[in-house]
């Protein structure tokens, strides 16, 4: 295999809680020593539920948090070591679309002047050059480009999360960071979105790590999947093999928990007791024991964290006894 | 049988910049005691307009058509006085809402609000009221309820909020409880639990459920019978076993083909093109029509009427009257 365009390795990111004025502010481990890799083309999902440390990872790449352990290498550079131009010249090859492009997009700004605007940052056309390329980028993600005078409040959400992808896409970068690109969508155009993502990948071979917690969203994208539980990656594999069967207790926990649009799906349903428990107190032992179902669950499991290790070659997991199980 | 509940022509409209946005029109649904009945659709499409109107919870701008009716319990709650909304509401009929930080008081704790709810209702001491509350938060499943009651709802996690937001609704035994998405804001592995918990009280309760979500999974998993609401109509009612075997309307085809899923083959699903116009701009024949890869002359013309398509089914769709789509 070629050399990864993406290798992290040991990341770590804490946050202090303030615990009140009586007691010693806290550590929360949002990331605890996560290693990924993402090949070029391919697309990475990196999936969990809230708070288990996938936007800090991605905040991390894009250098938008500092982390306090690990190292990065984007194309063989040290990604946390750049500064300064060379920081920008990074920012340009990786890009990021957010949630709630409603959030991300500045309210008074027309759509069009925040399309154009990193191509003036970055110095790559001007004047009507700028304009010509903001026209196509708008054609390029399917938006008429007379919608350029538009505000964003005037758009639909559909159309507002194109224009983040266009304004991603103006510095024609290499990498896209995609945080959760479609959860705020509604289903019939959640479907038009993702289907522009994948034109977007083929005709620009643009390699995603593609942040979700819609297993169901998750399966049409990826080639490859990581699953993330209180800081850590519990499991990782090709997206064919984890939805086909699961090595680890939580993958199997989640994936059974999406409900099914078919009311005569009698599946096995694992309903998992209990809340993902706090990243203040992980809890000791596999983070995953309080609530895992795995019939082998013994004391090893309350005690001993497990390693991330290779299972029946087919993927990763950290569990003493991850098999391949299927639904 | 007289229904439970039972809604005719609910119209309601707000004004807008450009206009009146008609965000409900002509909606008409019934419940029968025990029933679970989910209203599924997209944002914008009336959903959560036609929940709030039951408890006339709608904003102060919104407007209801004098031809509307909700009848629940042999009265209109549209003509009820303040003194007989109040017995209504909490007590006969009450509502879970998506976010329960929002409606939790942050300021009182989980007792004093359960407590206060049963009070309002019920000629009962604090003590009395606390120890209901306490069985109610064992009920939906806290553990260890008497440290709860206790409880500022900061201290809980989504899932128990929304634990303790369905003890408070379900404490004076509604017969009906309204769920306006009570899992959207939660985790998958949460939302499990809940919707298993609200599947399960409303067994034991013998209450019915009006669910609205915009999750066909969601529907599937706990409705008996689920109405697709789309452009402030009803487009389809059927039993939810038939509509997911078979959907009549092509929103309701488009809308769960549209759906990522977990079974089935792993492949990309097809969108439905365009988006959801806004209500001041409902196209004029079938809401639909614009988006319908169905739709013929006819459809942008003429709105169809909610049409019988079999028993105890209907939809808003002239492919019903005519199946050959106009080539006939």
């Amino acid at each position: 295999m070629s050399q990864p365009l993406l290798a992290i390795e040991g990341l770590v990111k804490r946050y202090p809680v303030d615990r009140g004025p009586l007691r010693k502010p806290a550590a929360l481990l949002a990331v605890d020593g996560v290693s990924l890799s993402v090949t070029r083309g391919e697309t990475l999902a990196l999936v969990g539920e809230s708070g288990s440390g996938k936007t800090t990872v991605a905040r991390c790449l894009m250098r938008l948090a500092e982390p306090d352990a690990g190292r990065v290498a984007f194309d063989g550079v040290d990604v946390l070591a750049l500064k300064g131009t060379a920081l920008r010249a990074f920012r340009r090859r990786m890009q990021m679309v957010f949630q709630d492009p409603y959030g991300s997009l500045n309210p008074r700004m027309r759509v069009g002047s925040a399309v154009r605007e990193p191509l003036e940052i970055h110095g790559l056309a001007r004047g009507a050059e700028a304009d010509e390329r903001t026209v196509a980028l708008f054609r390029e993600v399917g938006l008429d480009p007379g919608y350029r005078k538009a505000f964003p409040h005037q758009l639909s959400g559909g159309q507002r999360q194109r224009v983040g992808i266009a304004r991603a896409l103006a510095v024609e970068p290499e990498f896209l960071v995609l945080d959760e690109p479609v959860s705020a969508l509604d289903v019939s155009v959640q479907a038009q979105v993702l289907a522009l993502l994948r034109e977007l990948q083929e005709r620009r071979g643009l390699t995603y790590l593609f942040i979700a917690h819609d297993l169901a969203v998750v399966r049409q994208m990826a080639n490859r999947v990581a699953v993330m539980y209180l800081g850590k990656i519990v499991e990782e594999g090709p997206a064919e093999r984890l939805f086909a069967g699961a090595l680890h207790p939580y993958t199997w926990s989640l994936l059974s928990a999406v409900p099914v649009p078919d009311p005569d799906a009698q599946r096995k349903r694992i309903v998992l007791e209990g809340d993902p428990p706090s990243p203040v107190e992980p809890p000791p032992g596999c983070p995953f024991h309080p609530r895992c179902p795995h019939p082998a669950k013994d004391d090893r499991c309350r005690t001993e964290a497990p390693a991330l290790r290779e299972v029946a070659g087919s993927g990763v997991a950290a569990c003493h006894y991850a098999a391949v199980v299927g639904r | 049988m007289t229904p439970l509940l039972e809604v005719r022509d609910l119209t309601v409209t707000f004004p807008a910049r450009d206009g009146v946005a008609l965000a409900a029109d002509a909606v008409s649904l019934a419940i029968d005691g025990g029933e679970t009945l989910a209203v599924v659709g997209e944002s914008g499409c009336g959903k959560t307009v036609t929940a709030l109107s039951l408890l006339r919870l709608l904003p102060a701008s919104a407007r209801v058509a004098p031809q509307s009716r909700i009848l629940f319990e042999g009265a209109d709650i549209l003509t009820l006085d303040a003194e007989a909304l109040r017995r209504v509401r909490g007590a006969r009929m009450a509502m879970v809402f998506q976010e329960p930080m929002t409606s939790l008081n942050p300021v009182l704790s989980v007792g004093t609000q359960l407590a206060e709810t049963v009070e309002a209702h019920e000629p009962v001491n604090r003590r009395a009221a606390l120890d209901r509350a306490a069985e109610m938060l064992a009920l939906v499943g806290l553990p260890d309820p008497r440290r709860v009651l206790r409880q500022y709802p900061h201290e809980l996690s989504g899932g128990m909020r929304q634990r303790a937001m369905i003890a408070m609704a379900l404490i004076c035994g509604p017969r009906l409880l309204i769920a306006d998405e009570p899992t959207t804001a939660l985790d998958v592995t949460v939302q499990a639990q809940i919707l298993e918990l609200l599947a399960s009280l409303r067994q034991r309760l013998g209450m019915s459920l009006l669910l609205i979500t915009h999750n066909l999974g969601v529907a599937a998993g706990i409705a008996d019978r689920v109405a697709v609401m789309y452009g402030g109509r009803i487009v389809e009612t059927a039993a939810c076993r038939e509509l997911f075997a078979a959907p009549a309307h092509p929103y309701t085809a488009g809308l769960l083909q549209a759906a990522p899923r977990l079974d089935g083959p792993a492949r990309p699903t097809p969108a439905i093109p365009g988006a959801v116009p806004p209500a001041t701009a409902w196209p004029a024949g079938c809401r639909f029509h614009p988006r319908c890869p169905r739709a013929w002359e006819r459809c942008g013309r003429e709105e169809p009427p909610l049409l019988d398509a079999g028993p105890a089914r209907a939809s808003r769709c002239w492919l019903v009257a005519d199946p050959s789509g106009g080539r006939a």
